[in-house]
């Protein structure tokens, strides 16, 4: 099941993580099924590549995290997005969203 | 930015904080996905397990998360250097060993280069120094360094900016604020500052009006920076002062900027004045310069500037030379092509005079770093092979084969920079020791031998170039192995390094003979030298030289009167058993070609020349211990008024005529301006000046009453006394008291003659260090080998000892095994040592280059020592006790 998804392509996992986590924090399993259900299925985050992309996202300032309970109250580290991480969500998404366009282009030629 | 610090220090700083952190967050992901999967309805036990495949490997996960913080690069860093730290702590023997060798390698060559940087690299302290240049006439002959001033006028338009004349490095006397200075002075023509494109910081150059190419400059100075500060104590008011040079008084007119002395890098110079302000030029003889120099101009190469003074010069020559010179002369220079130097590092005696012996040193010097290296990599080799299981377990737990390269590189780097800390006294010590082979002259030396910055960051550098350059072989190694290989270590890397271990040492045995074979060749030389028969008895000998005070009573034609009164007063005091007086001190003679001489009224025969010339008081021949073979010594009543008598040399009597009997003739000598007459009136046998090479001189020996007024005379006084410190104060005092001379220097002729032979003295005390450590190296080295070969065999020879091999066998491999190495090391060293020991030819004196005994001495030690770095590794071998050895296992 697994093999049949498409792997994320390099650089577009940084967007993912900032689009799932703009409805809210979530921890890092929440994130993982938030993309999944995001992107109906096509892309599943495996946690060695989810984990140290958070851990840059955050030291880079985009995301920032705390402690909390989770959903069925085990303690987990909930990360949301700050405000330059919103910054950086909306840049990105305008710059996927011209270069998407242009391979559209690029291809229908 | 500000963020990345802060995660920076979080990660550096809180390092436990961070890892927990990490180890919790992973922790309860899992715990999450097994909650998942049990709401989905599956069995926790199950639910564990599909957890665990779908998060994989934990381990791996923290390593990534890891790789992606800030400052990663040195979290690894700082991992590997505590490891290091706590590896060298381990094996302290090892590192200790290790340091010390890179430390004399590398302290060695920065002393050499601090020499080499000072002497040769250096460039003067003015803007583009290189384009600084001068005109020097070459003859077929070599160089010819005098050419007529006045070809400056000629060349005015040349390619040369600010042309001008300058004569450097004139130890004249100088009284300046009332205190003896021993510098040097430098005449110049106007242009001189503006070609150096320097300006005074104080008053003002010379200008065209004070230093005038031709004629008569006027009374005045400008003074360095550093005889401004130390003996003016930089007072502002010393413009306008007068001092006096050569006897002449002069008017400071400007201080130069700091760090600037002139050309002459050895004494620097501290006085420049124009020509014939303080010497007066020689009537009918148009002054010479040692250099027409000036500035390249903008956009000029040095070859387009050659072939334009080329070019030019036969006219310019036809117009400066004087009419009334001599042919030979004339012929001489008019045949002479004019080149360009370059400037730009100064003009140095010791330059020319140690450049050889320099290069010698610093080819032995670089041998000993590669032998250093050698060393080196050959212990890491054995280090890497004590390490194999450590490394084999590490590379199995999954680490990077970069990750081992990295920290092993840092532990060399480590090694090599403690290397390079203490090599830095190491070096300053070398130094300061080769500086004190200098010999000594009138003026003190100002040229530093410190290092600098420039040397201490070159020698960090070849630090960590050899740190990387011994670290290859044994990264290799250990890199290139499959982990599979290395689980089986110990059957597999004895084979592949033990060649590569013999060929190391074979090699550092090869190198150190060659080191040897040198050193010895140029010690034996030195010590021929020492011992030399120099024809003079040199115990209880005591010289002081003497230089007349400015402004003294006496006049020089006063000497009638001054010299036989001071020689009696000396005479008289305790101890004193001989008193003379001579113009040459002991080792003070220059070995000049000599000037012809012939019998009167014969002409001269350009094969007779005379090579020694003296003038001395009477009881000269008695002080010095030189035998009196016919005739009379020199007297008191020769003076002036009476004959011009001579004492010649026993070899001087036999080549004037075969059987010796030369008393009573008159021969002239050829001299400028004309021929000097003498009658012999004694022989006397052959003496040197302390130098064994010219054991047969021949002599002349005039009284030192009869040598002309004008002639600036500053004898030498020695002293024959068995209470030499007594005297050296007392003869002082009575110069005081007599108030014409001072003395300058007193030492005994035994010092003096010892510090005599500084270039061969030089290169034999460092050629003889620099060889000790070597062939201290190579024995650490073959000795470390056996006695890590024989550790790593106590299991083989424990076996072979089980099953009956004799116990002597496994002693006598090991003794055996030291023994090849180093004839194998002898037998290629060897012909390389015949082959570096001819470029030792010009520094040998009584023995040969090839010497065979020195060779062989050198094989046989070679031999020795690969018995000896053997004795200890055979014991411990032969005591290996096989139950002991198989339980090890």
């Amino acid at each position: 099941m697994a093999e049949s998804r498409a792997t994320v392509l390099q650089g577009t996992l940084d967007l993912l993580i900032l689009k799932a986590l703009s409805a809210g924090e979530l921890h890092g399993l929440g994130v993982s099924r938030r993309i999944e259900q995001i992107t109906r299925g096509t892309f599943s985050v495996q946690p060695g590549s989810l984990f140290p992309a958070l851990h840059r996202l955050e030291e880079a300032g985009a995301l920032s995290s705390s402690w909390q309970p989770s959903e069925n109250n085990r303690r987990a580290k909930f990360y949301s997005l700050t405000r330059s991480g919103r910054r950086r969500l909306g840049d990105e998404t305008a710059q996927w969203q011209r270069v998407s366009m242009a391979i559209g282009h690029a291809l229908e030629s | 930015m500000r963020r990345r610090l802060a995660s920076l220090w979080r990660n550096l700083r809180h390092r436990d904080r961070v890892e927990r952190d990490l180890d919790d967050e992973l922790t309860a992901m899992l715990d999450l996905l097994i909650d998942e999967k049990i709401a989905k309805g599956v069995e926790p036990r199950e639910g564990r397990r599909r957890a665990m495949i779908e998060l994989n490997r934990i381990e791996p996960i923290k390593e990534q998360v890891r790789d992606v913080r800030t400052g990663v690069v040195m979290d690894t860093l700082i991992q590997d250097v505590k490891y290091a730290w706590r590896h060298m702590r381990r094996a302290p023997g090892f590192a200790a060993t290790a340091i010390l060798t890179l430390a004399l390698g590398i302290g060695a060559n920065t002393a050499m280069f601090t020499m080499l940087n000072a002497l040769v690299l250096k460039r003067l302290p003015i803007a583009d120094p290189d384009r600084l240049m001068a005109i020097v006439p070459i003859n077929s002959r070599g160089l010819n360094r005098t050419t007529p001033m006045s070809a400056v006028a000629e060349l005015r338009d040349g390619p040369l900016d600010h042309f001008c004349a300058y004569i450097g490095g004139l130890g004249l006397p100088v009284l300046a604020n009332d205190t003896p200075v021993q510098t040097t002075t430098t005449f110049i023509t106007s242009e001189c500052f503006s070609a150096f494109g320097i300006a005074p910081i104080l008053g003002r150059g010379l200008t065209e009006a004070d230093a005038p190419i031709m004629g008569a400059g006027a009374p005045v100075a400008v003074i360095s920076h550093r005889l401004w500060t130390n003996t003016y104590h930089s007072d502002p008011a010393v413009l306008g002062r007068s001092m006096l040079v050569n006897n002449v008084p002069v008017t400071i007119v400007g201080v130069l900027p700091k760090g600037f002395t002139g050309l002459e890098i050895d004494t620097g110079v501290d006085i420049f004045t124009p020509f014939d302000a303080v010497i007066p030029a020689a009537r009918g003889r148009r002054q010479l310069a040692s250099y027409l120099l000036g500035r390249l101009r903008p956009g000029v190469t040095i070859e387009a500037a050659t072939a334009e003074i080329e070019a030019r010069w036969p006219a310019v020559l036809e117009v400066v030379l004087p009419a009334n010179m001599a042919p030979t002369e004339r012929t001489q220079l008019m045949d002479s092509k004019p080149r360009l130097m370059s400037l730009g590092t100064g003009v140095s005696r010791l330059r020319e005079r140690y450049s050889q012996p320099l290069m010698l040193i610093l080819g032995l010097t670089g041998l000993l770093l590669v032998l250093a290296c050698i060393n080196l990599g050959g212990l890491l080799l054995s280090r890497l092979n004590a390490r194999s299981s450590e490394l084999a377990v590490r590379l199995a737990l999954g680490a990077g084969r970069r990750r081992i390269a990295q920290q092993m590189l840092i532990e060399n780097a480590m090694l090599s920079l403690a290397g390079a800390l203490l090599a830095m006294p190491v070096a300053y010590v070398t130094a300061v020791t080769l500086a004190s082979f200098m010999p000594p002259i009138n003026v003190p030396y100002t040229i530093s031998f410190v290092p600098d910055a420039r040397v201490f960051a070159l020698t960090t550098a070849v630090a960590i170039a050899v740190g990387i350059l011994m670290s290859l072989l044994p990264v290799w190694f250990a890199t290139r192995r499959s982990s599979a290989a290395a689980i089986r270590w110990d059957r597999t890397i004895v084979g592949t390094t033990g060649w590569w271990g013999r060929g190391l040492l074979v090699a550092q045995v090869a190198l150190a003979i060659v080191m040897l074979v040198n050193a010895s060749l140029l010690s034996r030389s030195l010590y021929l030298l020492n011992t030399g028969d120099l024809g003079i008895r040199t115990d209880n000998l005591l010289t002081v030289k003497i230089w007349t005070l400015p402004n003294s009573a006496f006049g020089r034609a006063d000497r009638d009167s001054y010299y036989p009164p001071l020689v009696d007063k000396v005479r008289a005091l305790p101890g004193v058993t001989g008193v003379a007086l001579a113009s040459t001190s002991p080792r003070g003679a220059t070995t000049s070609a000599g000037s012809p001489v012939a019998w009167k009224g014969d002409a001269y025969d350009d094969v007779l020349l005379a090579n020694g010339f003296d003038s001395i008081s009477p009881a000269y021949f008695d002080t010095m211990g030189i035998r009196l073979l016919a005739g009379r010594d020199v007297s008191w009543q020769d003076t002036m008024k009476t004959t011009p008598v001579a004492v010649v040399s026993e070899s001087l009597a036999r080549a004037l005529r075969p059987d010796g009997n030369v008393l009573g003739r008159a021969f002239t000598m050829r001299t400028l301006p004309t021929d000097l007459e003498f009658q012999i009136v004694g022989v006397v046998s052959d003496a040197t000046h302390g130098d064994p090479r010219n054991s047969h001189p021949r002599s002349i020996y005039r009284p030192i009453l009869q040598v002309g007024p004008a002639s600036a005379l500053n004898p030498n006084i020695i002293i024959q006394t068995t209470d030499q410190r007594t005297a050296a104060s007392r003869v002082r005092q009575i110069l005081g008291d007599f108030g014409r001379d001072y003395a300058q220097e007193v030492i005994s002729v035994n010092d003096l003659l010892a510090r005599a032979p500084a270039t061969e003295r030089m290169s034999a005390t460092v050629a003889g260090a620099v060889s000790g450590m070597a062939v201290l190296l190579a024995l650490i080295g073959v000795h470390g080998a056996l006695a890590y070969s024989v550790a790593r065999r106590t299991r083989e020879i424990g076996v072979r000892l089980a099953i009956g091999a004799a116990p002597g066998a496994a002693a006598r491999s090991v003794l055996r095994e030291g023994i090849v190495v180093c004839t194998i090391g002898v037998v290629i060293g060897l012909p390389l040592a015949a082959i570096a020991a001819r470029s030792l030819r010009s520094l040998m004196f009584g023995i040969s280059e090839n010497d065979p005994a020195t060779f062989a001495a050198a094989a046989a030690v070679f031999l020795v020592l690969g018995l000896a770095a053997g004795v200890a590794p055979a014991r411990r071998a032969a005591r290996v006790d096989p139950v002991i050895a198989l339980r090890a296992e």
